[in-house]
This record gives structure tokens, sequence and C-alpha cells, in this order.
């Protein structure tokens, strides 16, 4: 247990050839598997982070141990998998086990599924796990955007990084919207986190871009343990688009991250994510376990927060982006399209927790199951004592292609203020032989019937996506589903 | 040496009834007892931690009902008069969990008509005490089956329908009340059954623990009307498991208007094809009265069709909960479920918890559900008031109509006007000018 | 250009077509009509390709080619086009995305060049204009919301945009009013060229009025019983199906 004092020694003299951090080859480093206090001292003392920085860490991994003892991990979602030994995990390591040469040794299906989505060839390498340094300076393209941003003053730099040069930022807002404690997931994530982007807007400030961790691709390959942490001043916006439009091949078996918002008065701060992390194969193995845990705190009055998600890859996935609505006015949406295929298990959803008067959200979920997947929608609307005038609508559909599959819905709803006013809605339906027929006889193949039909169900949450990765989410759901007819 | 549990008294309570009890002679039903008490004594009370108890709680319970049988007790004629059907019927009238047999009509039975209560029953005993369930949620089944004192039985031959409806009319206790009812309607058979559970005017705290089993077999059809009006200090919690034959048809309206904390299970399971199951709901909560609604429909065969619409008046800080769960299994295709919960909240402390839940492994299938949750209509009170009627008035308006969609389920005449009525005494006590 | 040949079908085990020949030539309309459940819709499926509607014996040759081994949206390509008797409803999808996604489709076999989006919206307008239809049906959903007759505007108005080869009427005159019919049957002979033919099912003459056919059949219980000009549709409309199909028996 003891032994690590010599490696804390080893890091912290290397710290100082690490100048241009995640991009420098870290195949040495990877840690042994396990996880101990001293996993997370090591981690901490990687990334040179002060004191407060590692107390909170090891509180958080007091807590976990706690945590895991008592009731391990959660049980209550609709999706199983074989316990997971957190003692088998690499807590830090860089994900390319394989340090391939070119695209030849790369799997030819996902070749040809970065093909069918217009990926330029050089970022197929990136994703397929090629070595990059040469080819790809995402270092440089990251610079220019940020010297942009700085003129603004808005900060965008990865975790490690804030918690270095913006501490007092990090201190006051880390672990505010999703405490050390709040599930097994996103403690351990506190215990352990990699890396992750840090996002500040100042106030009355509209940050002109979309913000994107597409620009530090190969930085977020680091860890599967990202944080991120989103703070929107008194008056400010910002979009931020989440993951990359294209599939992320990630080896890793367990991906828990946590991502927090704050939004102050008047502010607006949009999520959009794309994700499409390793599904495994048809028959189920392999694939990642994404169990992430998002929330937004509308902390201001009249501030918006806006969750888009459209979640096609993974395993299993187990999310429910939220939105604490604290401020008198304020907004909360959650616009969701998650596709399980195969053997794919989703168990996502929403929570809308109404504090502050006249708050608002609206929730609209598709949920799109093919193969023998399981995709089940979960989310809480909570109307509080205090929130009057409160307002939710909520849709959830479930699209079910094939007879094997299944498609579930559980929404609570728990409302405490008789001038609230809630509306839930929810179907079951199925692509009919007729649409398809029907589609067909007007000469589209039977797979882009199926994707004409499915992005139809889809259509008002597309709608929401940037106009870019709107086009790219469409495209991965006819990818996702392919073979799922017939 | 600590005071004994909640459960040990329970069960010490148990040791002394055993012998009272209907079958307590016949060596099966005594084993079965003990079975159901030990059953019980493992698992304990639901709690809330359970996903179907997440939103009752029985805690107040352990404090205040005494853990043991009621004694023998009567009840005001007025009372059971007032509580029963006023044209022709078969009737059981229960109190503190006895048959009363002067309060009770079973004179000119048809032929093929078997119906009694428990205590009178002995070979259908085995049958009816039968094991919801080794579980912590189904342990109320298994207390009641342990220490059931009586109850409905009513059993069809193939082919007989029944032209009047029969009546079960229990008054609770200020103690523990168990009954055990048993309901099987053979091929083609036709019943309506009126389950009410209501008031005895006592105010001390009572707790009726209900287990009700249904079968329906092929072709047959029973509608099944339930009325709870308990007092204010009675804990009701019911259990009801129905499996419906193909081509049956179930029609259920469950009104209640009652209780400390009162809660009715209904788990209904599809055994054959192109049967029916449509379940109309009625809450009405005020003081602080808590009240749920929870259903668990499994269309475990194709071809079935199930409807639900639960409606929830809540008025002071009463608290509805409603959870609705639909299964449709593998291969059960061209199911047509559909459900919609609706409520009305009428004060600032009232509040609804609900949980329609739909579980769908099956793709050719029609299957929904709604809710909507807020205070009566702006728009429909402002035309009302428009046309001259107060604003109290126009609320009571709304909220008969807004109930009467449910008791319009129940069939027309006699029975539809004792619904009503039922519904109207509470809708009268609706304060004057809430707004 | 269409050759059927001794076409037997069955849908659900049970055989509907007892074996029909037809041979429709370039440029040619052939009316066939007859009384409920003797076949027509089947037939009109059949020649879609539809799943469940099985060719058990016989041919159907489009320009001397087979169809029979080919997808629904094959033959669609290769200029099959049924306008439904049922047009049906697909929530989400605008009428606009829809029918380019099956112009192109269709251009792209012919190895042409997708039609740009501003091409395709004058072409739309132009068409719609011609079938007196509201330029809002391009943004509405596919059929969701439509009238009956809007319905089957909707598809003959697909039709102007994908200009088959050979045009299959399933029904298209019922439900409509007179004036849609005349609309619908001017859209259809827009459509009359030398190259292209039609199949027009129908139960009544009225439509013939409109949409004048060179040669009339009729089906009953499965096969062609009798074949004539255009007064054939006049005699049965006189007679009703009955006699006819008693005199064939």
């Amino acid at each position: 247990m003891a032994a690590n004092a010599q490696t804390i020694e080893t890091v912290e003299n290397l710290a100082g050839e690490y100048k241009y951090g995640f991009v420098t080859d870290i195949e040495s480093e990877i840690l042994p598997k396990g996880l101990s206090e001293d996993t997370v001292r090591f981690i901490s003392a990687k990334k040179g982070e002060p004191q407060w920085m590692l107390d909170w860490r090891l509180k958080a991994y007091r807590a976990w141990l706690r945590m895991a003892e008592e009731k391990g991990e959660p049980a209550w979602a609709k999706v199983s998998y074989p316990k997971i030994d957190f003692q088998d995990i690499h807590y830090y390591s860089a994900p390319k086990k394989k340090n391939l040469k070119s695209l030849d040794e790369v799997d030819p299906e996902l070749l040809a599924t970065y093909e069918k989505l217009g990926i330029p060839l050089k970022e197929r390498e990136i994703l397929a796990g090629v070595a990059v340094d040469a080819v790809f300076d995402s270092v440089s393209v990251a610079t220019t955007f940020k010297e942009k941003l700085k003129d603004l003053g808005i900060i965008f730099c990865s975790m490690s990084e804030a918690v270095r040069e913006h501490p007092d930022l990090v201190q006051k807002y880390l672990g505010s919207v999703v405490p050390i404690t709040d599930n097994f997931y996103a403690t351990l994530n506190s215990a352990v986190f990699s890396d992750g982007s840090f996002v500040y807007v100042p106030p009355g400030v509209r940050c002109p871009m979309e913000l994107s961790t597409y620009f530090r691709i190969n930085e977020a390959k680091t860890g599967q343990f990202e944080r991120t942490l989103i703070i929107c001043d008194k008056g400010a916006y910002v979009s931020y688009l989440e993951g990359c439009t294209a599939p992320m091949r990630d080896e890793n078996q367990l991906h828990a991250a946590v991502v927090e918002l704050v939004c102050m008065e008047d502010a607006e701060i949009r999520y959009a994510t794309v994700q499409n992390w390793y599904p495994g194969d048809k028959e189920g193995r392999g694939g990642i376990y994404n169990f992430v845990t998002k929330r937004g705190a509308c902390r201001g009055a009249r501030s918006k927060i806006s969750w888009t998600q459209v979640e096609t890859g993974s395993a299993i996935t187990w999310k429910y982006p939220s939105v604490i609505l604290q401020g008198d006015d304020s907004v909360g949406e959650f616009y969701s399209v998650a596709v399980a295929n195969n053997a794919q298990q989703a168990d996502t959803g929403t929570k809308m927790i109404h504090l502050g008067r006249n708050t608002k959200s609206t929730i609209i979920s598709k949920g799109i199951s093919a193969g023998k997947a399981q995709n089940t929608y979960r989310g809480l609307v909570r109307v509080m004592p205090g929130a009057a005038g409160a307002r939710n609508y909520s849709q959830c559909d479930s699209l079910l292609i094939g007879d094997r599959c299944g498609g579930h819905t559980v929404p609570y709803i728990e409302v405490k203020n008789r001038s609230a006013k809630v509306e839930h809605e929810a179907t079951t339906s199925r692509i009919s032989d007729d649409q398809l027929f029907y589609c067909r006889q007007r000469g589209l193949s039977e797979e882009d019937a199926v994707s004409t039909i499915v992005n139809g169900f889809c259509k008002e949450v597309l709608q929401k996506l940037p106009m870019e990765f709107a086009v790219e989410a469409q495209k991965l759901l006819g990818v996702s589903l392919e073979g799922s007819v017939g | 040496m600590s005071a004994p549990s909640f459960i040990d008294r329970l069960s010490a309570a148990h040791q002394s009834a055993a012998a009272s009890l209907p079958g307590a002679a016949q060596p099966e039903v005594t084993a079965r007892r003990q079975a159901a008490l030990d059953s019980f004594r493992r698992h304990g009370l639901p709690t809330a931690r359970l996903e179907a108890w997440k939103f009752t709680s029985l805690t107040g319970l352990e404090r205040q009902v005494p853990p043991q049988p009621a004694n023998e007790g009567s009840v005001d004629p007025a009372r059971v008069q007032a509580a029963t059907l006023p044209g022709d019927s078969f009737r059981l009238v229960f109190v503190n969990g006895r048959f009363d047999a002067a309060a009770s009509k079973l004179a000119g039975l048809p032929k093929g008509v078997r119906l009694l209560p428990l205590s009178q029953a002995g070979p259908e005993l085995p049958a009816v005490l039968a094991s919801a369930g080794d579980d912590r949620a189904t342990s109320l089944a298994e207390l009641n089956a342990a220490f059931a004192s009586d109850g409905l039985l009513l059993q069809l031959d193939d082919g007989v329908a029944l032209d009047r409806p029969v009546e079960l009319v229990a008054f609770g206790a200020p103690a523990l009340v168990n009954l055990r009812h048993l309901v099987r309607l053979g091929h083609k058979a036709e019943a309506t059954l009126v389950e009410s559970y209501r008031d005895a005017g006592s105010a001390e705290t009572g707790w009726n623990n209900i287990a009700a089993g249904i079968e329906l077999a092929e072709g047959a059809k029973l509608t099944h009307i339930r009325l709870q009006g308990e007092s204010a200090a009675t804990y009701h919690a019911a259990l009801g498991r129905v499996s419906v034959g193909a081509q049956a048809r179930y029609a259920h309206v469950s009104v209640q208007a009652g209780g400390r904390v009162a809660r009715h299970e209904l788990q209904v399971e599809f055994a054959g094809r192109d049967a029916e199951v449509d379940i109309q709901g009625l809450v009405l909560a005020r003081g602080s009265s808590h009240v749920d609604h929870t259903l668990r429909l499994h269309h475990a065969v194709p071809d079935c069709r199930s409807n639900q619409l639960f409606k929830h008046v809540v008025d002071d800080q009463g608290h509805a909960v409603f959870q609705g769960g639909i299964r449709v299994a593998p291969h059960a295709q061209k199911t047509d479920a559909q459900q919609l919960s609706r409520t009305l909240l009428l004060a600032d402390r009232a509040q609804i918890d609900t949980k329609p839940e739909l579980e769908i492994l099956a793709d050719d299938v029609k299957c929904s559900h709604g809710a909507s949750i807020g205070d009566v209509d702006a728009q429909q009170l402002f035309y009302m008031q428009a046309r001259g009627i107060s604003v109290a008035e126009a609320r009571r308006l709304l909220l008969s109509g807004f109930a009467y969609e449910v008791v319009s389920a129940v069939p027309e005449g006699a029975l539809r006007d004792h619904v009503e009525a039922f519904v109207e005494a509470w809708l009268v006590q609706e304060k004057d000018g809430q707004a | 250009m269409l050759e059927i040949k001794n076409l037997h079908a069955k849908v659900d085990g049970k055989e509907i077509l007892h074996g029909i020949d037809l041979v429709i030539k370039p440029g040619e309309i052939h009316a066939v009509m007859g009384p409920n459940g003797s076949g027509k819709s089947t037939l009109s499926y059949v020649l879609a390709g539809r799943d469940g509607y099985e060719v058990t014996e016989g041919d159907i040759l489009l320009n001397g080619q087979s169809l029979l081994s080919m997808e629904p949206e094959e033959r669609a390509r290769e200029g099959v086009f049924l306008a439904f008797q049922y047009p049906v409803e697909i929530p989400g999808v605008a009428n606009a995305t829809f029918l380019r996604s099956a112009v192109n489709a269709v251009r792209k076999h012919k190895g042409l060049a997708d039609m740009d989006a501003m091409t395709f919206l004058k072409t739309a307008k132009a068409k719609m204009k011609q079938l007196q239809m509201d330029e809002k049906f391009l943004q509405r959903a596919v059929n969701v919301g439509f009238s009956g007759g809007e319905k089957k505007r909707n598809e003959v108005f697909q039709m102007l945009m994908l200009e088959p080869s050979l045009m299959i009427l399933d029904e298209t005159d019922s439900g409509l009013d007179i004036d849609a019919l005349k609309v619908v049957a001017e859209g259809v002979n827009a459509l009359r060229s030398p190259e292209r033919s039609a199949l027009v099912i129908t139960h009544y003459q009225r439509l013939l009025d409109y949409i004048v056919p060179d040669v009339v059949h009729v089906l009953a219980r499965g096969r062609i019983i009798k074949t004539g000009g255009k007064d054939l549709a006049l005699e049965l409309e006189a007679k009703g199906y009955a006699d006819i199909v008693a005199d064939a028996a």
C-alpha cells in the first residue's frame, strides 16, 4: 500500500517535462490496476494539484468506500451487467492500449462506419486510436481558439489547468451542483477524475462560438472519469457541444463522468451531447458502461439551462441530465434521442426540480429500440411547495423496431403546489410494415426508409441541435440502426 | 429487556386467535396460516424502500393501531342502511371482521351460485388462503392469510348470470381487521359485485387489511365497483389479484374517499386472448388523508385490451398517489393498453405523486399513458362566471363534472345512482368559496 | 411495357389471383374494373411487390424484365408507381423531405445527379399549382391530418414529381368529389405520353369519363373474365357486375 511515495516523487519530477499536458505520449504512465488512497494521491500528484484538491478527492474516496460497503452500486435502473470489479480498472491510463501505426491495423467495420459518417481521413485516424501526435496538433488549434475567448474574458481550459490557474472559481463551484456524495459513480468520479473541461463566462458576455471538446479531442481521451464544470455568470450565454459527432473508440469498460452547470441570473447555458461510444458487438460483448451524472443549477432568476442529447452508443447508458430550477422564472429543458440496438441497454431521462416561482420545464424524449435492446426513459418532475406557477410539459415516445426489444417509460411526477400545471404524455409505437412499404414503393431502400421514419420520429429533438451537429446526428441514427430491420 | 416489537405482539395475538379462526379444525388450513405468519415475520411491513411503496408509508400504523384482531362489535343500523343498495341485491355485511347475518341478505340464491361468508366455508379455504407471494411487497397479504377472520366467497358455475348485484359491506374496528375474499366466475358467467368499506362512526384508529382474489374463466364478465369511505383515522390496505381468462371482461370502478392512509393495490393478469379490462378510479382526498392506487396490469398474452382512467381531487393537506404499471410481455402482440391520470389540486398543501409506468416488450402494440396535474381550468371557470355563476358554484360544477367521467363508467340505474350519491356526499362538504 | 403472364398469387396462404394475363403496350391506359373482393387491390400490391403477396405461378415483365425478384423500391425506381387506395401517414416527416428523397433515389437509379433543393422546390410548386394544392402541404408531415381528398391529390402530386413509366391507380377516385376528381384526372392525363402506360383500378365507371382508357378489363374472383374497349365500362355501369359475371360463368 505504502509503495507509492517513490512513484509520486517520480511523477513530480516528470511533471516538468509535461508542459504540453495531454498531447505527450503518456503510454508509460499507466498506473497498475486497482483503487486505493495511493491511487488518488498519485492522480492528484501527477496533475500537480494543490492540497485542497487532494483533500477534496480523498474525502470523496472515503465516502465512496463507505457507499461501496453499505449499499454497493445502484441497482434501481433497468439494466443488467456483471458486477464491476473496481480493483480491476486502471484509474490512470492512456486509452490506446495498442499504438496502431496506420489505419490498416484498425478494425475494418469501425472504418466503414466512419466512412459512412463522412469523417475526414485524418480524423478517422485519431478516432481509431492511431498515434496522432504527428498528424494533428490539437494544442495549436485549441490555443488559437483560446486567445479569441480570452479577449472576452471567457475561460475555456482543461479542468487540470483550471485547478492550477483558477483555484478560486473551482473551489467555489466544484461539487456545488453535484455534491461529493451525490451518488456512487459521482463520488467515485470526485475521487479519481482525470480531466475534463472548465468554462467560465463573465457577466454580460455572450460567447460568440460554440465551445466544443472537439478541439481538445486528444485530451478527451485521456480519461474515463471526466469532470466538467461550466459557470455562466449574470446575463451571460454559452453553448457547449460535448463529445464528438463521430464515434469515439474507447477500450475502457467504465466511463463515469460528472458535468456540473451553474447558471446565474438571466444567464443561459445550452449543452448538447452526441454520444456514440463503442456499444459492443452484436452479441453484447465489450462496449462502454456509460454511468454519467449531469446536473445544472438555475441559480438566478430568469436563467435557463437546456440539455440536448443524442445517445446512440455505449453498451449501457445510465444518465439523467437534470436541472434544479432555483431562480424564479428559470427554465429547464431536456431534449433527448436515445437509440439502443443489438444488445445495448439504455436507462436515461432527466430530473426537473422546481423550487422557484413560475419555473418552467420541458421534456421531450424519444427512445428507439431495435434488436434485443432495452431502452428505458426514467424521469422525475418534482414541484416543491414554493414553486407557485410552475409548469412542466413532458412527452416520452418509444419506437420499437422488431419484436425482441423493449421500450419502457418510468416517469415520476411529484407535485406539491396547487398552482402548478404538469402534463405528461407517452406513447409506444413501431415502424409499421405499411410505412416501410410505402417508402420503399417510392424508391427508398429499406434502410433509408427506416432512417427516414426514425428521423421524423426524432425531429423535435434534432431541431434543437446546432446545424452541423444535427446533420451528423441524423447520419448517426441511420448508421446505428443498420441491420435492425429484416 | 426491551418491549416486544409490533411484529412479536402480532405473533402473540395470532397464538391466541388461531383457534377461533375459520378452518381451525383443518390441519391444511392451520399449516397454511402458520406459514403465512412466518412469511410476514420474515419480511415485516412494506417500507418506502420498496419501489411499489415509494410514496406510501405505514410508519404511523405501528404506533397507532393495537396489534391484535378486533373484538366483536356492532354498527348503527342507519349506517348499514345508508351504505347499502336500495333495490334487490344479495348482501353480506361484515362488522369488526365478522359476518353479520342479521344485516345480510342471502335468501333465494339461484342454482349454480355459491355465495357465503368465509366463516361458513370449508373445502374452499385452502384456495382462498393461497399465497400471493413470499416477499416484502406482498407481506400484508400474508399477514391477512394468517389472520383472515371472514370474507366473501362467490362462485358462479359455467353460464350462470346473476341478475342482482352482490354486495359486500364492511365496517372497520379500532384494531386489526383482516377480510379475505374470493370470487370465481365460470365459463361465460356474469356478475356485478359492489364492495364497500365504510366508516363505523368510531374516532379511534383502526386497520383494515384486505386481500381479494378474482378469477374469471373464459368469456366471464364481472362488473366490480369498489367504494372506500373509511374514517379519517383508519388505515386501509388492500391487495386485489385478478386473473382474466380468454374473452373475459373485467370492468372495475374504484372510488376512494376516506382513510388516514388508504391503499388499493390491484394486480391484473391477462390469462387468455381477446380479453378486455377497463379500470376507472376516483380519489377524493381532504384533511390529511393519504390515498393510493397502485396498479399492475400484465398483458401476458396477445390480443387483449386494457383501459385505465384515474382522477384525483385533492384538497387541504391531502395526498394522492397513483402508480399505474403496464407490462406487455414478449409476444403479447396486438395489445392495446391505454392509461390516463388527471389530478386537480385544490389547496396549497395538497399533493400528488404519480408514476405511470410502461414496460413494453412486444412491438405491435398500441400503448400510451398521459398524466395532467393542475387546478380547475381558468377559462372554463371564467366562461361560467360570464354566464352569471358564482366562483364557488362554478368550481363545484367543474368538480362534479371532473368526477362524473369516472362515475359514468358504472352501469346506469340504481347502481350508478348509488355511486353518484357516494361521490356527491364528499363533494357537498367542499368548502364554499375555495379559490 | 407491362406483361402479366398467367399470374397466380396468394395472400395469407389463400390464392386470390387465379391466372391473370394482361399486356399493356407503351402509351396505353388500361382499366381494371371489378366488384369488391375480386382481387383488384391484390393485383396492385402484387405489381408493387408488397410483402405477404406471394406469386405462386406466372410472371410480371416490365419492358421485358421480370419484376418478381425485385424489392418494392427497385420496382419503383424502374418506373412502377402505385397510387395507394389508403395513403399512409408518416408523422414528423415533411412531405418535401420525403418526396425529395424519393425523387433523388429514382434519379440516382437513372444515373442522374441529385435534384438540388431550389430546383426541387420550383418543380414541386409548379406541379402543386397544376393540382390546385396549397404549397403549405410541402411542409406538412406526410399525409398526417390530410382529408381523404387531400391524400389522393398528394398521391397524384408525388406521381407528377416521380414521372413513372407505369402508373397504377388503385381506387384513386374513392372519396373524391367531382371537382377533385377532375383535378386528379387532369394530373394523370398530363402525364400521358407514348412511352408511359397506366393501369387504372376502379369500382366505378365515373373516373373513366375523365381518364379515358384504351382497354377495359373486368376482374372477378381473381380472373379477367372480359376484355373490351372503353364502352365495356359503360355497359358495366348500366348492367351492373352481376350480369357480366353471370354471363362469363
